[in-house]
């Protein structure tokens, strides 16, 4: 039985830095009630997008929220039984709902223009999360980005890749967004992962292949075991922001979600 | 400060985005036509090191395919933009448009999916018509993953190219320029040959979002002037 603990980084890329941009990235690690959520969530930046810098904070505070709020008065055998029977409608729906709600807050407290009336669009941004308890492992995603595992020798996608090749992407900002999540629930913890990383995509397109970028994942688990969490914790941002300069230049947010032995 | 040990994962690197011109050297487009394409492709070159810099998330490649009688890669070996020079084409024989597009599309079909890509851009610049079975070429492009995704940019040297092909070609009638002289053909050119800014960028996905990655491409194609209609036809 594993006790997880998490550590999150998002660094600003080599060209937003280059245009005097800002990160449009966002990392929340957050617990509570014996719940711990890693989220990410990566703006899609550019002129369509403006505030999607803000958009992407919005959406890991969303899915933080919306965990340790249900959770407050919320078993985790029924959280467990919620996620069973219908995870891939009513989370998701919750998710938009919740998001959009944040987004037209920060819209109105902020006086901007409605103009054509879609301010979703501005604050466009994928979102990522992983919510681990004792009881299950449960991962989302909508849009790009990365969702890995490492485990007992094993790497691989906790995610499947989205069926997408270039850039395009699914978005939190379009209409029933909620069609565009995937998800995975994990039950038995016998199969719970050693090491779990989740990641925009500024990460996974830094890596010439995708066997390089797996082995990121067991990089950080070999650090955290020989070397421990504070190590990573220490040199996290370094390494993304070497990463950005020496591949995508785009923003990079990585997420770990790691397990120790109990 | 210098990291305590290497970095973690393997070996990183940019993504590539191949810019692919497939060009026309048909007998039509002998004398004043091929000269302002070699010259006006030369032009742009320093145009693409700049937009390639400016846009460091890009790998940008260059090569190009010539057709007239069969299709033959003009510059074969994807070329880093700094390292790109334009060999001069001359005007030659029939359009087999067809073998071009097979050609482009056997090279797509080499590009995994796994590998960290940009879409290609395809830049087909002819005058004429095709003389070959161009919708073989065209089905072969699009059946593959890339080609689907490449983003496809026609320009029609003069009044004779078929339009409604190069409308088959790109997808979309806005993405078919119209040079009718050589000014024109200069400007569309160089605009054709700056389009990684947005290639480049994310965007929501044509399947269930409201944009097509198109838009803000089309927002950016030159209109022409007066100037550019009082010159000279071709």
């Amino acid at each position: 039985m594993f006790q997880y603990s998490a550590i999150g980084k998002s660094v600003t890329g080599q060209s937003h830095k280059r245009n005097g941009k800002p990160c449009q990235d966002a990392v929340l690690i957050s617990e509570g009630h014996g719940f711990l959520i890693a989220s990410c969530a990566d703006g899609h930046g550019g002129a369509d997008y403006i505030y999607s810098d803000e958009g992407a904070k919005a959406a890991v505070n969303t899915i933080s929220r919306l965990f340790l709020g249900l959770a407050q008065d919320t078993s985790k055998e029924e959280i467990l039984n919620m996620l069973r029977v219908n995870s891939e409608i009513w989370l998701p729906k919750r998710i938009e709902t919740e998001w959009k709600k944040e987004v037209r807050q920060i819209h109105e407290n902020n006086r901007r223009e409605v103009g054509d009336g879609d301010i979703y669009r501005l604050y466009g941004s994928t979102l990522l999360a992983l919510v681990v308890c004792d009881l299950f492992v449960f991962a989302l995603q909508i849009g790009d980005g990365d969702m890995i595992f490492t485990s007992q020798g094993q790497t691989g996608r906790l995610l499947a890749l989205e069926p997408t090749i270039g850039n395009d992407t699914y978005s939190l900002c379009m209409p029933d967004c909620w069609k565009y999540f995937t998800t995975k629930l994990i039950t038995d913890n016998t199969q719970f992962p050693e090491l779990m990383m989740l990641c925009t995509d500024g990460y996974s397109n830094s890596f010439v292949s995708e066997d390089g970028f797996l082995q990121a994942a067991v990089d950080y688990l070999n650090f955290s075991r020989e070397k421990g969490m504070a190590f990573i914790s220490k040199n996290l941002g370094e390494w993304l922001c070497e990463a950005s300069a020496q591949g995508s230049q785009d923003d990079v947010s990585v997420a770990l979600v790691v397990g120790e032995e109990s | 400060m210098a990291s305590e040990r290497k970095m973690p994962g393997g070996e990183m690197a940019s993504r590539i985005l191949d810019f692919i011109w497939i060009v026309d050297y048909s007998g039509s487009m002998a004398g004043e036509k091929i000269q302002t394409l070699n010259y006006a492709i030369k032009q742009t070159i320093p145009d693409m090191r700049k937009e390639a810099q400016d846009n460091p998330t890009a790998n940008l490649q260059v090569r190009a395919v010539k057709f007239s009688y069969g299709a033959q890669w003009h510059i074969a070996v994807p070329t880093p933009v700094d390292d790109f020079e334009w060999i001069d084409l001359e005007a030659d024989t029939v359009t087999d448009m067809g073998k071009a597009f097979e050609l482009v599309a056997a090279e797509l079909n080499t590009f995994s999916t796994e590998t960290k890509r940009l879409p290609p851009v395809l830049v087909l610049l002819t005058d004429g018509q095709p003389t070959d079975d161009y919708k073989k070429g065209l089905s072969d492009l699009m059946s593959t993953p890339w080609g689907k995704k490449s983003v496809r940019i026609a320009i029609a040297i003069g009044q004779d190219a078929d339009q409604s092909v190069l409308e088959e070609f790109t997808g979309n009638k806005e993405m078919v320029l119209e040079a009718k002289n050589p000014q024109m053909l200069t400007k569309f050119i160089k605009w054709a040959s700056t389009v990684v800014k947005m290639t480049s960028a994310p965007v929501m996905d044509g399947m269930g979002g409201e944009d097509d990655g198109n838009s803000a491409l089309l927002a950016t194609i030159p209109v022409a002037t007066t100037d550019d209609e009082d010159d000279d036809v071709w």
